[in-house]
């Protein structure tokens, strides 16, 4: 399974990828249209601050989605089912129908990489963008910090905290 | 290998599950006492309130069972176990050998000792049964009430609220949610109760039931109100279904005991969920942790260990989510300790948005936090319990709402950029 | 919703309302926004403006010394000119004329206080407006300071109020830089009237030198077609092997001399690298705007001379013959002579069979007399036939070309459906190129395209449905023929009243958006394509809408749906007719003399 890495060194903070996201994941897939959806597309990646200590800009930004962890814990938590793991790909998938909004997940999810969408109760994650060849937030990179690839084929089975 | 395991729940399912991840070949036979496709308890709640339909509340797929080549049988509760011949019988005769026994029977609605049975009217919500019959009542009820504050206790009377009735929630502690949360989270969610309704009668109890015709019409507090209701809803905890090893000299203390491994103090015999003691990582005692996830994690330990996988387990963190009337809760382990000397706590609350959040502190050590209205972020916390880590060095930004896991990163520990690598 | 106006940011509001809702210093979208947009009116108009400057320049040369080839062809229009300008004109030599009137063209740029003087030929009722939400330019160059001024970070804050500064600079635009332009131009070169020509990359000549004149000003372009015409310099063209020069023209600059000599245009804006493709030219001359840099690389790979003329557009790679008025003849002749001595090093030549006639040099007094008649030249036939239905409307449809949509399909599909309504299009810049090259530009065109009452007057009067009026800087003359039709009567009191509508399918410069604004300013209901960087800001995107129309009875639009754009065109023209309660025949109902004076005339 293919996994989306950081590079910190290169991340600017831009948020590119935060709006490419959300884009991708509305109606139209185009940035005005998608302003004026009525469920409002929500970004399933998010920058996040780590600190002041940056070089390439003054600070250091790590932009974060879904691990798609080997022992998924929100696969654990979902009351359910509709958070599992596809036994082909490896990836861990939401079934939106099934959500509830219990925030289950958000409640064990290691990297808080569960996003919730308060205007239809539902929680929301990375799901590699399945309509692309390169999820958009890699595409969208300016300085492609972010990038696709498969980690040496490791495909970690367990929680390592 | 022939592998039994009791309980088609969160424990049995996720048992199952990890075993088939690595051994396709033993057999599995997964007995159950209810009747219906494997359901999720958690969302009875949702279906009651009319939020899902009776469809979405099955956990897994209708072939899920076929798929795993797991023999189900429903209907059948297990009452006899003899240890030595590793020999299970069930209610209706049929017996069942095991090389391998997983003990995933659950637990059943605590009922109060004043409270006489047979009047319709009275539930306990526990099954998807309870549900229907809950329903029932509701078709013709005005006014429901509520005894007990917990998390199942605020789920159904949100519920009930949700279908219209008139709701009052009876509970004997100052607070609702008093296992869960601390006063000035009470406090907050008491109001948002009050705002959508519901009335919470705190530190009263029921003294009498009024019945007519064996239906109910009306219950008594031991503050001498009296409350006309077609509706009662006993909500007054779990006590595990431990029936099953009572002849037996398995351990058990409350819950069946049981090691890392999530094994009984009989080598082939294994226990997980509401049934089952284990560690917990906050009390750093051994205790039942009757939620959803937790069984979900300790049935797969069992799951792994019944193949041989070694997997021990880290330990339990009591852990619920709620979201009380479009105020989301998160809370985990000790939230209000009793002896507050040994604890530090951190605490920033906007009582006015609804926001209270809470972080309690042992050496350094996270043991117990409450969020509510801002829980993006929680698990982040939560790897920070079950780390047991020292949070000394950022201390002061865990009740920031930008807490989050890039922030570990920049406080880090190469590991934790190791782990998001190793993923 | 970008601003990188200040060293704070740049910040950025996230339009799906997670993240910041302001800029650092607490703008809002709208802010932002209406600061970006009104920066780019003033940098549309000041090109615009800065090349009326340039023109008004060589007018006091022509007049001063007419040994550096300037001249003054046009006396009628020189001294109409100067009547609007206050000139004296009775009993005065043409060289007195012109002097006091460039000199008076000059000093609006720098005019401080009053009114700049081209308004006064909107129709009273449109100055009227501009006069009481104070928007008349006191002064070219003090309305795009102002604009400047007001949009850095912490001044004009409010969104509506930058827009008026924004109508101010675009105003000084339209009926100032631009329209300064367009006059004097016509006084030093001649207005345009009908005449023939050809488009196209197949205008380039497999036997003369080809020269290329790429950009905006006639003050270079000109003068190399005088130079281009001269008989030593095509003596050595001969001697060389060639033929004879061939000078075309790419962008404005090509219409200018397409419009008053008929030379052929190579291409429009997003052709100009083509050209150098087809390594069949000697030197592309540049001077201001639309020109692209990757010029010099591309022309390394081909024999190409890219030769820069003006101080202001300079580019690594290229040969700078520096182009003063003062010696722009002789410096023309030495870039003719560089191309010339060039022709032998052609290597491969290709250059693609696409060619196509037009007709163009519809100068709004062009318009008059072609509908009027050479003795009493009148819009009075063009009204006529607009209030009796032959004529829908008109609509000008101008501006750039984009690579983000299909080369020129936008402008040619919304022409055909606009000409197929009955609606006669007038056309300027790249817009008028694109549609020349579809073959829309020829009488024959309205019989193809055209529907039944446009084609019936087109055949009458002998004119293609859709009329080349000229360059970017040309679509003032749509603002004086819009006048005109006002002031001929029949179709109400303002330009807001007229049944027209105005579009740019393909913009991509900053001067699009200032000429967007002085017509919506102008009373005109204007649609761009493509997309508009206000969209950001519902609030913003109103107020150019809903609040503009309110205020000034013209108003902007997006549509990049050509055929949406062309509905919302034509049922706008639809809504005037209707308001004008020419949508349907009227009685005819003779007077007497108690109701002609009960005429309010």
């Amino acid at each position: 399974m293919k996994q989306i890495f950081c590079h910190i060194e290169k991340c600017l903070g831009c948020k590119s990828c935060e709006l490419a996201c959300a884009v991708e994941h509305s109606l139209s897939k185009q940035l005005v249209a998608a302003m004026r959806e009525p469920v409002v597309p929500k970004q399933r990646i998010r920058v996040e601050l780590i600190d002041e200590h940056g070089t390439l800009s003054r600070y250091r930004t790590l932009a974060l989605q879904c691990r798609h962890c080997g022992n998924a814990l929100c696969v654990q938590a979902c009351i359910s089912g509709g958070i599992r793991k596809d036994e082909d790909s490896g990836e861990v998938r939401i079934n939106p129908e099934k959500c509830v909004g219990c925030w289950s997940c958000v409640m064990v999810c290691p990297f808080g990489a569960l996003v919730r969408h308060e205007g239809i109760h539902r929680a929301m994650k990375c799901d590699h963008c399945p309509d692309r060849e390169t999820p958009a937030c890699v595409d969208a990179c300016p300085t492609k910090a972010l990038v696709y690839l498969e980690k040496d084929g490791v495909r970690t089975r367990d929680v390592v905290l | 290998m022939n592998i039994l395991i009791i309980g088609n729940s969160a424990a049995g399912t996720a048992a199952v599950e990890a075993i088939r991840t690595r051994d396709r070949q033993s057999s599995i036979v997964q007995l159950t006492d209810e009747l219906h496709p494997l359901y999720s308890r958690c969302l009875l709640s949702y279906y009651l309130a009319g939020t899902i339909s009776r469809e979405r509340l099955q956990y897994r797929e209708m072939d899920f069972h076929e798929r795993m080549r797991v023999q189900l049988h429903t209907g059948k509760r297990a009452v006899e176990l003899d240890t030595n011949r590793q020999h299970v019988v069930c209610d209706d005769g049929s017996d069942y050998l095991f090389d391998k026994l997983l003990i995933a029977t659950g637990s059943s609605a605590k009922l109060p000792g004043n409270i006489p049975a047979g009047i319709q009217g009275v539930c306990v919500l526990r099954t998807l049964d309870d549900v229907e019959t809950i329903r029932e009542h509701v078709r013709y009820a005005r006014c429901a009430v509520v005894l007990g504050g917990g998390l199942i206790g605020m789920k159904a009377a949100c519920a009930l609220r949700e279908c219209g009735l008139e709701t009052k929630v009876v509970v004997r502690s100052k607070r609702v949610l008093s296992q869960m949360i601390d006063d000035g989270a009470s406090q907050i969610i008491g109001r948002r109760l009050l705002e959508n309704r519901i009335e919470v009668l705190t530190e009263t109890d029921i003294s009498e039931i009024r019945s007519q015709d064996h239906r109910l019409v009306g219950v008594e507090t031991d503050q001498g109100q009296v409350i006309p209701c077609e509706l009662l809803i006993l909500a007054k905890g779990v006590h595990p279904n431990t029936e099953l090893i009572q002849d037996t000299d398995i351990r058990k203390r409350q819950g069946i005991e049981t090691d890392p491994y999530m094994q009984t103090s009989h080598e082939n015999i294994f226990a997980a969920g509401d049934v089952a003691e284990a560690f917990d990582i906050t009390t750093e005692e051994h205790a039942i942790n009757a939620l959803w996830t937790c069984a979900v994690q300790q049935g797969r330990i069992a799951g792994l260990n019944i193949i041989g996988e070694q997997e021990a387990y880290d330990g339990a963190v009591g852990m619920n989510s709620l979201d009380i009337c479009n105020s989301p809760l998160i809370s985990y382990g000790i939230t209000s300790p009793k002896d507050g000397s040994r604890y530090q706590m951190l605490v920033y609350e906007q009582p006015a948005n609804n926001v209270y959040k809470k972080i309690v502190l042992k050496d350094h050590r996270i043991k117990g936090i409450i969020l509510l209205g801002r829980i993006d972020n929680a698990g982040v916390l939560l790897s920070l319990i079950q780390r047991k880590a020292d949070v000394s060095a950022f201390e002061h930004e865990l009740l920031d709402d930008r807490f989050n896991f890039a922030k570990l990163v920049g406080y880090g520990d190469a590991s934790v950029l190791e782990q998001y690598r190793q993923w | 919703m970008c601003c990188r106006n200040c060293n704070m940011g740049p910040c950025r509001i996230d339009p799906f309302g997670e993240g910041a809702h302001t800029g650092v210093c607490g703008a809002t979208a709208e802010v932002i926004v209406a600061r970006n947009f009104g920066r780019m009116i003033a940098a549309g108009a000041a090109a615009h403006s800065d090349h009326g400057r340039d023109v008004a320049h060589a007018l006091l040369l022509a007049a001063e010394h007419p040994e550096s080839g300037y001249s003054i062809k046009n006396v009628n229009k020189l001294r109409k000119v100067a009547r609007i300008l206050g000139v004296a004109v009775e009993n005065r030599e043409t060289k007195e004329i012109a002097i006091d009137v460039a000199q008076k063209a000059l000093a609006v740029f720098g005019q401080q206080e009053g009114e700049i003087p081209f308004i006064h030929l909107a129709p009273e009722p449109r100055q009227a407006i501009w006069r009481r939400l104070n928007l008349v330019p006191r002064g070219i160059d003090r309305e795009i300071v102002e604009l400047m001024h007001r949009t850095t970070m912490g001044t004009d804050q409010d969104h509506r109020n930058i827009m008026l500064q924004g109508t101010r600079a675009a105003l000084s635009d339209g009926w100032g830089g631009s329209m300064i332009a367009t006059e004097l131009q016509d006084i030093l070169f001649g207005t345009p009237s009908p005449v023939r020509g050809q488009v196209n990359l197949g205008v380039l000549s497999q036997r003369d030198v080809n020269i290329v004149v790429h950009g905006h000003e006639p003050v270079l372009s000109e003068m190399l077609v005088l130079a281009a015409r001269e008989g030593e310099l095509v003596n050595l063209a001969k001697s060389k092997g060639a033929q004879g020069i061939n000078l075309v023209g790419i962008c404005c600059t090509a219409n200018e001399i397409l419009l008053r000599h008929g030379l052929p245009v190579a291409g429009n804006v997003l052709q100009q690298e083509l050209a150098v493709l087809t390594g069949a030219v000697e030197a592309m001359i540049v001077d201001v705007q639309c020109i692209m840099p990757s010029l010099p690389e591309l022309c390394k790979c081909h024999h190409t001379h890219l030769i820069t003329t003006s101080a202001k557009g300079r580019m690594p790679g290229a040969i700078h013959h520096p182009f003063s008025e003062e010696n722009a003849l002789q410096t023309a002749r030495e870039i003719v002579r560089e191309a010339i001595e060039n022709f032998p090093n052609r290597g491969r030549v290709d250059i693609p069979d696409e060619k196509m006639d037009l007709i163009a040099g519809f100068s709004h007094e062009a318009i008059t007399y072609m509908l009027g008649g050479r003795f009493r030249g009148s819009y009075l036939p063009l009204n006529d036939n607009i209030v009796n239905g032959r004529i829908r409307g008109v609509a000008g449809v101008v501006g750039c070309c984009n690579p983000k949509v299909v080369h020129d399909q936008g402008h040619v599909e919304l022409v055909k459906e606009l000409i197929a309504n009955d609606i006669l299009v007038v056309q300027t810049g790249c817009s008028a190129i694109a549609c020349a090259k579809a073959g829309l530009m020829i009488p024959e065109s309205a019989e193809q395209y055209a529907g039944k009452g446009l084609a019936e007057v087109c055949r009458t009067v002998g004119m293609p449905p859709v009329l080349h009026s000229g360059s970017c800087v040309d679509n003032s003359r749509i603002l004086i023929a819009l006048s005109e039709m006002v002031k001929t009567g029949g179709l109400g009191r303002d330009i807001s009243d007229l049944p027209v509508a105005g579009a740019a399918p393909e913009w991509m410069s900053e001067k699009a958006i200032a000429i967007g604004q002085y017509f919506v300013a102008s009373g005109v209901f204007t649609v761009f394509g493509v997309g508009l960087p206000v969209q950001g800001s519902e609030v913003f995107y109103r107020h150019l809408s809903e609040e503009h129309e309110t205020m000034l009875g013209g108003m902007w639009a997006v549509e990049p749906d050509i055929h949406r754009m062309a509905s919302l065109m034509i049922d706008h023209i639809n809504k005037k007719r209707k308001a004008l309660g020419i949508d349907k025949g009227k009685e005819r109902v003779l007077f007497d003399m108690e109701m002609r004076r009960e005429l309010a005339i």
